[in-house]
């Protein structure tokens, strides 16, 4: 069995690319100043000093996760000195070694923690370590940055829609411990810069997200200027440290955009959606069964039954769909808004496979076939006659008057989802 | 001591080539026959349809399909088409038969024992001596097998009306099912309609009396779906006949790729089955494996193949008529195939006919998909107005498609859709006399409910290598065989000279019996 040795490995990556490893056949070796559950081994380390010599001894390669992310007694400098010497000794002993970095990693960032990111990435590469950005990693266990947002959304009743709006390029944590792993398995990589990461969102979009798929609870977004929180962080950093400095703020708003598209392909690691990585499994059923209901709704007028949402989420699975539509919060909650999307039967005949009105068309057709609601599309007693029929025909035109009246401000919003 | 008689390859066990080779049986010749077919069709449970709908948890299954079959398939097709029981049996027949259509030509075969006779609308009639064309050259001989087959599949709508003599099957049919009360009130009325459009019962392939086995239809209005009962009469029942009879082989999961020369006077037939490729030796064959199928084995087997040849389909369009005086009228369980027939017998749509049928087992949102408003606002409208209407399909003469088939690389066959540049105005002529028609009956035409299929989705292929008197090597002679391929002999729907709008069906499987007949005799 192959070894692995893996700096962090307690920490938020740590424990998922431990999982994963081990998972994969690797007999992981925790580097670190305490043992940690789950790894075959323990060597001791501190970021505060130099590694012991022969300390890979014996490892067939090297992930080094451990970095000082929230102040504490480790100097930049010696974090820097630390992951040199380590890469030293991997070069030393033939060991591919992977240095986890960041997106923030620049000569001129504004955070020390971006800057020491930058000068490790100058120390290492030189030494033919692989270095790998990651974007903002979310998903899995509520720690690290991650938790923080979650902890965030889940306290705050309105959420920062910050101003101007910076751009985050989530990752989750098991997809960039697998693009790790990926890039250990090549031997062409040594002194070159991956980045992982996924497309730029707006970091409100997170948060949203956060709120939708992950806690299930709806949240007021409160536009606010980024130079008020800066200052508000400030005076937090006075109280709490420099967990909330205003450096930390500077960074998000100037994060450099990573262009990972073909390091992920090269590695052959697919990232998932952010609604699969927000949710809990890492699936995004609940984001499906979102859709279903706001769906459902739009074309039955009623509360439909559990068992067709989760009839719908199994066939748009079986169908290979497992993403949510871009539904905006806004049309989710207002299925009747939906529903005024939906006017123009030539876009039912031209349906894309899987977008949003062959969508509207699966769900119509499945709610069809639910007993509870038959009577919606069946006239059978008690609701017969001609009073049925002028009920139907009046309540078919209140519909499609309201649809028109408010169809231009539905398609607005819904522009994303063709 | 007279030695056992070599088999006759009968390719194809749908309506044609079990009429074929049930011909053969009773003369005591041996049949071997070879189906695509392995695909299992997948009944829905016993029950009316309405009782079903409001109480059955597991219909998405026989609706949709546990994969969503009814949803892989164009929204556009006929709803029959997108039966989940079906699927499997429609899927891969292009591929597997090498045909390759063009743009907005609809391909549809079965790749099952039966055929399309699985999926078919049921309708019979006989064709008279100018529809018969060629083939009214043998008219005794095909008379004969008419009243044989139409015995044998079980009729129903015998009816003195207007379309007895049109139709002419009542000597053989049984009486007609029950009427539904939309269709009941639009026949008391039927001599309102007018010199320009006959109505009469609808004559079809659906037992009102058991036979053989198969039970009589209960109205139970689950036709879409398939017929639990076997009330609908299918090749399927014949095809299980001919696999218990000890005269027949019985080979599944055959598919032919191509027929080529022994050398001694008879054939090779080259086929792939699972997992590899068989050869079977043959002196007679008949091609019965759909029109399209069969054109590409004849193609393929003529030394020097003509470059194009003309396919016939029907151009097609359905609508919906709505009866005023039964708005309200709940939702009544009813035979789902069609209940009435009309002709129109002038204007430029003269010789166009079709049939009227009942709603309630259609699925609502195909009416939904079509409509011009919003879903949430189209299903009250539907369930208000689907109660007091009724849908219907006109099919035109064959000669009005002007379809071309041709064989392309690596034997393929190419089809191109077309249609005679005067199908439009000829299609919007049969609108307005319909709509008149029923106008004065007391159903109207809904607007905007008159859609034309498009080109080849009626399914019914015809005529590329039509009987005829001075037959071309690509033709067959009167007796069914095809004059370039000697011991070849074209039994389904390619060797008909025409194509008129009438189902014709029944017509197929009639030459299918008289050229087995006349094959054993000889």
């Amino acid at each position: 069995m192959r070894l692995l040795g893996l700096t962090g490995a307690s920490g938020y990556i740590g424990r998922t690319v431990l999982r994963i490893a081990v998972a994969s056949g690797w007999r992981v070796v925790a580097i670190g100043r305490c043992p940690v559950e789950g790894a075959h081994e323990w060597r001791f380390a501190d970021l505060c000093s130099t590694p012991p010599e022969g300390l890979l001894g014996g490892l067939d390669a090297v992930v080094h996760l451990a970095a000082n992310t929230g102040g504490g007694i480790v100097s930049p400098a010696s974090e820097v000195a630390f992951a040199r010497r380590l890469a030293l000794q991997a070069a030393n002993a033939g060991v591919p070694i992977i240095c986890c970095s960041s997106q923030a990693a620049a000569a001129d960032a504004p955070s020390s923690y971006g800057r020491t990111k930058y000068d490790i990435e100058q120390q290492v590469l030189p030494l033919n370590a692989i270095v790998v950005r990651p974007g903002l990693v979310i998903g899995g266990p509520e720690t690290g940055l991650f938790g923080l947002l979650v902890t965030l959304v889940r306290t705050s009743p309105v959420l920062p829609d910050l101003l101007p709006r910076p751009a985050v390029q989530p990752v989750h944590v098991e997809d960039l411990a697998l693009a790790m792993l990926a890039a250990i398995r090549r031997n062409d990589l040594g002194g070159r810069i991956l980045a992982a990461a996924g497309e730029p969102i707006a970091f409100i979009d997170l948060l949203v997200g956060i709120a939708r798929y992950r806690l299930g609870v709806r949240r007021l977004r409160m536009p606010v200027p980024i130079f008020i929180l800066r200052g508000m962080f400030a005076i937090a950093a006075l109280k709490f440290g420099s967990r909330l400095s205003p450096s930390r703020m500077d960074s998000l708003a100037r994060l450099p955009l990573l262009n990972a598209r073909d390091d992920l392909a090269a590695l052959g690691v697919s990232l998932r959606s952010v609604s699969s990585a927000l949710s809990r499994s890492g699936q995004s059923t609940r984001g499906l069964l979102l859709e279903a209901r706001a769906l459902a709704q739009a074309t039955t007028n009623v509360s439909p039954p559990p068992e067709l949402l989760r009839r719908y989420v199994r066939l748009l699975r079986v169908f290979g769909q497992e993403e949510g539509l871009p539904i905006p919060n806004s049309l989710l909650c207002r299925p009747t808004w939906l529903a005024a999307v939906d006017l123009s039967f030539r876009e039912r005949r031209e349906a894309r496979f899987g977008g949003f009105a062959w969508r509207m068309n699966l769900m119509s057709r499945l709610a069809e076939t639910q007993p509870e609601l038959a009577g919606l599309y069946l006239m059978t007693s008690p609701r017969t006659g001609r009073i049925a029929v002028m009920r139907g025909l009046m309540g078919a035109c209140l519909h499609e008057a309201h649809s028109r009246f408010i169809a231009a401000g539905a398609r607005y919003l819904a522009k994303g989802l063709k | 001591m007279s030695a056992t008689p070599e088999p006759v390859f009968v390719i194809g066990a749908g309506p044609a080539g079990t009429s074929a080779a049930l011909a053969l049986r009773e003369r005591g010749i041996p049949v071997h026959m070879l189906d695509a077919g392995v695909a299992r069709i997948k009944l829905p449970p016993v029950g009316n349809v309405l009782k079903l709908r409001f109480g059955d948890h597991q219909q998405w299954r026989w609706q949709i399909g546990a994969s969503g079959e009814a949803m892989a398939a164009s929204p556009e097709a006929s709803p029959k088409l997108r039966v989940p029981g079906l699927g499997p049996i429609f899927d891969g027949y292009a591929a597997a038969n090498r045909i390759r259509p063009a743009e907005g030509f609809h391909v549809v075969g079965a790749l099952a024992a039966g055929g399309l006779s699985n999926a078919w609308g049921c309708g019979v009639a006989r064709f008279d001596t100018v529809e018969l064309g060629t083939l009214a050259d043998d008219r005794a001989a095909m008379e004969e097998s008419y009243d044989r087959v139409g015995r044998r599949m079980g009729l129903s709508g015998a009816s003195a009306d207007a379309l007895s003599s049109r139709l002419g099957l009542d000597e053989i049919s049984a009486p007609a099912l029950p009427l539904d009360s939309l269709h009941k009130r639009l026949w008391k009325r039927r001599e309102r309609s007018g010199n320009s459009v006959r109505i009469g019962r609808a004559r079809v392939a659906v037992l009102s009396k058991p036979q053989n086995g198969r039970l009589a239809c209960d109205l139970s209005g689950m036709c879409l779906w398939g017929c639990a009962r076997r009330s609908t009469w299918s090749a399927v029942s014949d095809a299980e006949r001919l696999k218990r009879d000890p005269g027949v082989a019985f080979d599944r999961g055959v598919v032919v790729d191509a027929l080529r020369p022994d050398g001694a006077g008879g054939w090779w037939i080259e086929s792939s089955v699972a997992g590899g490729t068989r050869r079977y030796r043959a002196r007679v064959v008949l091609l019965a494996a759909g029109t399209l199928a069969t054109t590409r084995l004849a193609l393929t087997a003529l030394p020097q193949p003509p470059v194009r040849l003309r396919l016939k389909s029907n151009p097609m369009a359905a609508f919906l008529l709505c009866l005023p005086a039964m708005l309200g009228a709940p939702r009544e369980p009813a035979f789902g195939l069609a209940q009435l027939s009309f002709a129109i017998t002038q204007g430029l749509a003269a010789e166009s006919c079709g049939n009227l049928f009942s709603t309630v087992g259609l699925p609502v949102n195909d009416f939904l998909t079509h409509l011009p408003i919003s879903r949430r606002a189209g299903l009250p409208l539907l369930r208000a107005l689907l109660s007091s209407c009724v849908v219907g399909n006109l099919f035109l003469p064959g000669e009005l498609s002007a379809h071309t088939v041709s064989l392309g690389a690596e034997n393929s066959l190419s089809i191109n859709g077309g249609a005679d540049p005067r199908l439009a105005e000829i299609v919007a002529d049969g609108r307005s006399t319909l709509q008149r028609a029923f106008r004065k009956m007391g159903a109207w035409l809904l607007p905007g409910s008159f859609v034309e299929g498009p080109a080849g989705a009626d399914l019914h292929y015809a005529s590329t290598l039509p009987v005829s008197r001075h037959p071309a090597a690509h033709e067959c002679r009167l007796s069914g065989e095809l004059a370039g391929l000697p011991g070849v002999y074209v039994v389904d729907g390619a060797a008909l000279p025409n194509l008129p709008a009438k189902p014709h069906t029944l017509t197929i499987m009639a030459n299918a019996d008289r050229v087995a007949k006349r094959i054993s005799i000889s």
